[in-house]
Parts: structure tokens; C-alpha cells; sequence
């Protein structure tokens, strides 16, 4: 096997390095107030319930021989808001049903806000004007408008009858990002929006018309051009990225078969506290005993483990946080973190593959680069095979556990968010391994040889 | 020569005390009348998720089984079959060391037997594939079994660096639960770790067997 140079060595701990601090602390900074986030760190993490507790909403159908179908609206819309760490709990008796949210949702709507409109009943209207009763201030200190009043409450041009779904999107303008829900009407809802807008007898063509979610108006627009592709966007001042999921994930997923009642809205506790701090903690201790281990055994061979260590579990911890991507983190759980310190194992157990035969072909006398070269082959089929099995057995757990449309269409919406949690950790955990449990120290143990040829250096009698 | 370990006894031990294990769980949640289930994550706890977790057993066995079969030909079929088997019966036991440890069954618990069911599969391939390798090209008995020796060790060195770090990792947990004064999380350090230690002895005993019983 041919033999590196020290600097990939160089180049690698360099890089790794300068990821793990990136992955772990984040990188952000400020322009005037407001705070752009370029790399998330463990601190952007949102936590599940178990982990900082939530918000508890039970409510009551109208009609208990509902309340099944009821509890798969709530599913299809958490699934659509990819809440992927909530509870429901169902009362057929009773005819109700509990749903919990997570306290720590990175959302400009408070954890009861979001539980609330997950179980609304849901209804979209449009309106003419935008005529309200009354103003509040939601979570994020943007006014909400409720409950119509006058035209706008005595004629409704559209309901949830006529739409089909809905979505998103992100228009960008000098830097500045703006929010749009996307409403798309079925044939009969395309036909009635484009006789309302029609530019020559449309009756509300250049009028003012109103976006209403219930009793809550959403935005209040105004008719600027006919309406004939059955689509229309909408957004207002107080419209976020967080917003326009939670709308669209209501809407997309219909309005409820019967009306529902709000029975209660109380906290959920944590199951203990600062649990946060005890894995950040516990994480820390870990990594550097394993460390400390590595170079009792190895020696100079360690820092190969070491480093791929360290790329294992700010890898893994880079998925979590959707280190470079926009909008909320993955929801971790207690399950999540256990899946996060089992990558961490794989990593050191593939070293271990690799660093016991190494060590034992030392002690029997074979030289360093023949010991290096034939840990390196024997232990490659395992590490892919350790890898491809647990990536299959976790991509299982995903689908089975999870809210993806292929295993919704199978056997019904049904998430169990911590089978799911370590599932997902874990499945991108024996991906990453691939390259952090075997390509890294098998360039760097290549690389190091170049440093030194006594056995000793690498686990070897002296 | 070296005294070799009886597999098939370790094996059976292992497979009776997985039965003790699940039944005294068992009683002990009877008894309680399922006082122990924490109505945090196992209210969802339904028929159709019993279904779900069965049907979730029987697709991962038939995919781990398609990858097993392209990798090691016919012995695919014996390991799929024998790994998930391992994995559900360590699943089992790491549920049965929760009650016993008087730990509720929430999300904590959850976590516990998720880390045992992968742990197992982990040791299972290491294991099999040493013996594989070893004694799939040794033509007579005597070589056969020299071999398998010389796998069992191997297997057990790295695993034992595992299982060391393991626990070290799950005790730096249980510690930093005690000093956050987390009682309610230090509680599951010692099923964890007892869960670990089974996890592999049980899998290494049943996978030893089932190439002693080869050679």
C-alpha cells in the first residue's frame, strides 16, 4: 500500500479541526440587530420534549365517532409542518384527543400557538375587504386580526372545499427575504377565483380581499391581476419562514371532518432538568476519555483515530443541526443523543478493527508499513459491512416510525418520534462512518508512517 | 493448546437468562399493574403500533437478508435470520432491565433498547465475519478448529475495547446526571450498562455457537 506524505496528515487534522470547531460553536454575526447565522452549532440545537419539555393541547370533538379521523388530520399536518418530535394521545371513549409539542421549537409562534393550530379546525376563507373585531399580538409581537366583521364576515368567496393544497416559498429582494404562501384551488375553486378577479366583469378585480385560517386573518391582499392559474400567492408584513410552513401545513392537509373544542392547555415538564448541559457534558468526557484511550493504546497511531473521531461526531452533529441550511434544526430527543454517542462508537469500533490487528501484527514482528497496510485491508469489508447493515436497519426504523409519503401511503400517518430520532441520528451516523471510520484513518495511518517506523510508535513492543 | 470456551453451554446459559430476565419483567409489570409505564411516549402504545414494530422486525430482517445474501452468498439467509433474532431478543431484555431497574418506559428507556438492538447487530457482523473468513477455506477438522479459536479471540479483543468504552461513555453520562442532580436519568445508567454487557455476551455466545456448531 503506498505510502503518504506527512502533510495529508497535516492537511487533514487542519480540516477536521476547523470543522469540529465550526460544527460544534457555530459561526454567526450581526448586521445592525439582527443576527445572521452562517454555520449552526450545538446551541442552535432544538430539543425534543423529553429534553426541554412542552405544550400540552387537548381537545374534544364534536362528534366522538370522529376522533380517528380527526387524530390523522392532526398527524398529516404535524408531518407537513415536519414536526418530527410530537406526542398524540387518542380517547375514543371520550371522543378526545391530547397533542404535545416541543417548549424549544426554533418557530415565531409559541409552543401553544403551534398546538393550536395543529388541532384548529382549520377552515380557509377568502373574503372580500378585510374587516376585523379584534387585534392581538401573537408570540413573534406581530398584530394578529381576528374574527371578521361586516362584508367580510357576512360573504365568503372561498373555503376549504375549493382548495387542494398549499406551500411556500422564499422570494429573495436586495438581501432581504420575504415569505409567500402558495394557495392551489381544485377545478371548481380555480373557475370561482378566476370569474371573482377576471380583469374586465370580475367583481373583486383591483379590491381588497382577505386570507382568513378560522377566525384568524392571515393576509389581506389586493387583486392586482386575474386569477386563471389556480394558484395564488399570497404574504404579508408579519409573514416568516416558520409562519408560512405552519399555514401551509394546515392547509395542505384540510380543514377537520368535525368541529373541535379546546378541553385544556397545560405545560409538560422535561424529564429532568438540564438535560441539555448533562449531554453536552457527558459528550465531552466521552470523546476525550476515548481519546486518552486511543493514545495509551496506539501511541502516535491514535491521533488517526482521534481525528476521525472528531469528524464522526461533528459530522453527525453538522446533520443534526442542518449546519448550513435555513430554518429549524432537527428536533433531538433523548433517543437522538443515545443514536449521536452510538456513530461515535461505530467510529472508535472501526478503528479498533483496524488498530488491534495493526497492534497484534506489531507484536508478532511484522514492520510498521506491512502492519499499517494489513489492518487497513482486513478491517474494510467489516467497517462497509457494519455501516451498510446499520444504515439499513436505521433507514427501517425511519421509514416505519417516521411521516415520509411512502410508509404514510402503507400503513397511516404514525410517527414514534424516539424510534424515529435514533433512527435518523443513526442512519446518517453509518453513512458518515464510511468516511470517518474508514477512509480518514486509513490516509492518516498511511501519512503518519512517514513520521516514524518504530513499532513502539504505533502500539508495538519497544 | 488453548482450553477453548463451550459455546453451546455460554450459549445456553445466555438464552436462559434472556428468559429470566424478560419474565421477571414481565411479572414485575403485572404486579405493578403497569405502574411503570410512564404515560409520556407509551400512551401511543396501540395495537397498530405493535403491528407496525412487527412489520418494521419482518422488512428489516428481509433487507438486512438481501444485503447479507449479495455479501456472503447462502451463510446470508442463516445470519440475516440469526441477527434480527439476536436484536429483537436483546430488544426484549434491554425493556425487561429497564422495569427491573424501576425505570419508567419513556423516551430514556426507548433509547436504552435502541442502543442494545444496534450494538447487537454490530457485534453479530463482527463476529460472524471473523469465522467466516477464518474457517470457511480450513479443510479439516483439527485446522477448522484452530481457526475458529484464533476468530473468537480476535472478535473479543476489539469487542472488548468496545465494551470498555461503552460503559465508560454510559458512566459519563450516569455522573453527569448526579451532579445535575437528574436522578430520573442516572436511574437508567445501570440497566444501560447491564444492557451493553448482555447485548454482547449474548451475541457473541449465540453467534459462537452457531459456527461451533459448523466446525
Amino acid at each position: 500500500m503506498k505510502r503518504l506524505g506527512i502533510s495529508v496528515s497535516l492537511i487533514l487534522a487542519i480540516l477536521i479541526l476547523a470543522f469540529s470547531v465550526l460544527s460544534v460553536f457555530g459561526y454567526s454575526y450581526y448586521v445592525g440587530d439582527n443576527k445572521v447565522t452562517v454555520f449552526k452549532g450545538f446551541g442552535s440545537i432544538d430539543w425534543g420534549v423529553d429534553v426541554n419539555g412542552g405544550s400540552k393541547i387537548a381537545v374534544k370533538a364534536a362528534s366522538a365517532d370522529e376522533i380517528s379521523a380527526v387524530a390523522d388530520v392532526v398527524r398529516d399536518r404535524a408531518a407537513k409542518f415536519g414536526l418530527t418530535d410530537h406526542q398524540i394521545c387518542v380517547d375514543e371513549a371520550k371522543g378526545q384527543l391530547e397533542l404535545t409539542v416541543p417548549q424549544s421549537l426554533d418557530c415565531d409562534f409559541s409552543a401553544e400557538e403551534v398546538a393550536g393550530f395543529l388541532t384548529s379546525y382549520g377552515n380557509l376563507t377568502i373574503r372580500p375587504d378585510g374587516s376585523y373585531t379584534n387585534m392581538t399580538v401573537d408570540s413573534s409581537d406581530s398584530a394578529a386580526f381576528v374574527t371578521p366583521t361586516g362584508s367580510t364576515a357576512e360573504t365568503i368567496l372561498i373555503t376549504s372545499d375549493d382548495v387542494s393544497g398549499s406551500s411556500w416559498f422564499e422570494y429573495v429582494e436586495d438581501k432581504y427575504s420575504y415569505y409567500y404562501l402558495n394557495i392551489e384551488f381544485n377545478e371548481v375553486g380555480s373557475d370561482k377565483m378566476a370569474t371573482y378577479t377576471n380583469a374586465d366583469t370580475g367583481t373583486y378585480y383591483n379590491k381588497a380581499v382577505s386570507i382568513w385560517l378560522d377566525d384568524r386573518m392571515i393576509s389581506n391582499p389586493t387583486v392586482s391581476e386575474t386569477i386563471d392559474g389556480g394558484t395564488l400567492s399570497v404574504s404579508s408584513d408579519s409573514m416568516t419562514q416558520s409562519k408560512a410552513e405552519l399555514y401551509s401545513a394546515v392547509i395542505s392537509a384540510g380543514k377537520m371532518p368535525c368541529n373541535v373544542s379546546v378541553v385544556s392547555v397545560t405545560d409538560v415538564a422535561p424529564l429532568a432538568n438540564n438535560i441539555s448541559d448533562i449531554i453536552f457534558i457527558a459528550g465531552v468526557v466521552a470523546l476525550a476519555a476515548i481519546m486518552v484511550f486511543m493514545i495509551f493504546r496506539y501511541r502516535l497511531g491514535a491521533f488517526a483515530g482521534i481525528f476521525a473521531v472528531l469528524l464522526q461526531f461533528s459530522g453527525v452533529l453538522a446533520v443534526i443541526t442542518r449546519f448550513a441550511g435555513e430554518g429549524r434544526t432537527f428536533l433531538l430527543t433523548i433517543p437522538g443523543a443515545a443514536a449521536l454517542a452510538f456513530s461515535v462508537m461505530l467510529t472508535v469500533l472501526s478503528f479498533a478493527l483496524m488498530g488491534e490487528r495493526m497492534v497484534s501484527e506489531l507484536k508478532g514482528g511484522t514492520v510498521v508499513g506491512t502492519a499499517i497496510s494489513t489492518g487497513i485491508e482486513k478491517s474494510r469489508k467489516i467497517i462497509l459491512d457494519m455501516s451498510v447493515v446499520l444504515a439499513v436497519v436505521a433507514l427501517m426504523g425511519m421509514f416505519m416510525f417516521g411521516t415520509s409519503a411512502f410508509t404514510t401511503a402503507i400503513f397511516g400517518n404514525y410517527t414514534l418520534s424516539g424510534v424515529y430520532n435514533f433512527s435518523y441520528v443513526l442512519f446518517f451516523g453509518a453513512v458518515i462512518n464510511l468516511i470517518s471510520g474508514y477512509v480518514v484513518p486509513q490516509l492518516m495511518l498511511r501519512s503518519l508512517q512517514s513520521f516514524s517506523k518504530k513499532p513502539s510508535m504505533f502500539g508495538g513492543a519497544k | 493448546m488453548k482450553k477453548s470456551i463451550n459455546f453451546a453451554k455460554l450459549s445456553m446459559i445466555m438464552f436462559i437468562l434472556a428468559g429470566a430476565f424478560v419474565v421477571a419483567g414481565v411479572l414485575l409489570l403485572v404486579i405493578n399493574g403497569g405502574n411503570t409505564f410512564a404515560p409520556f411516549t407509551f400512551a401511543n402504545l396501540s395495537f397498530s403500533l405493535v403491528v407496525k414494530a412487527l412489520v418494521a422486525a419482518v422488512l428489516t430482517f428481509a433487507l438486512v437478508l438481501v444485503y447479507l445474501l449479495i455479501r456472503f452468498k447462502k451463510q446470508g439467509v442463516k445470519m440475516a435470520l440469526i441477527s434480527t433474532l439476536g436484536a429483537s431478543i436483546n430488544a426484549l431484555v434491554a425493556f425487561a432491565l429497564c422495569i427491573l431497574g424501576r425505570a419508567n418506559l419513556c423516551n430514556m428507556a426507548l433509547a436504552v433498547v435502541l442502543f442494545a438492538v444496534a450494538l447487537s447487530y454490530v457485534t453479530f457482523i463482527i463476529f460472524s465475519y471473523n469465522f467466516n473468513k477464518k474457517t470457511s477455506r480450513k479443510k479439516n477438522a483439527e485446522s477448522q478448529e484452530d481457526a475458529f479459536s484464533v476468530a473468537t479471540d480476535k472478535a473479543w479483543q476489539v469487542m472488548k475495547v468496545v465494551l470498555i468504552l461503552t460503559t465508560g461513555v454510559i458512566l459519563a453520562g450516569f455522573v453527569a446526571a448526579i451532579i445535575y442532580s437528574a436522578g430520573v436519568l442516572a436511574l437508567y445508567g445501570i440497566p444501560a450498562i447491564l444492557t451493553a454487557v448482555f447485548s454482547v455476551l449474548f451475541t457473541l455466545s449465540y453467534t459462537c455457537k452457531l459456527f461451533a456448531d459448523k466446525v
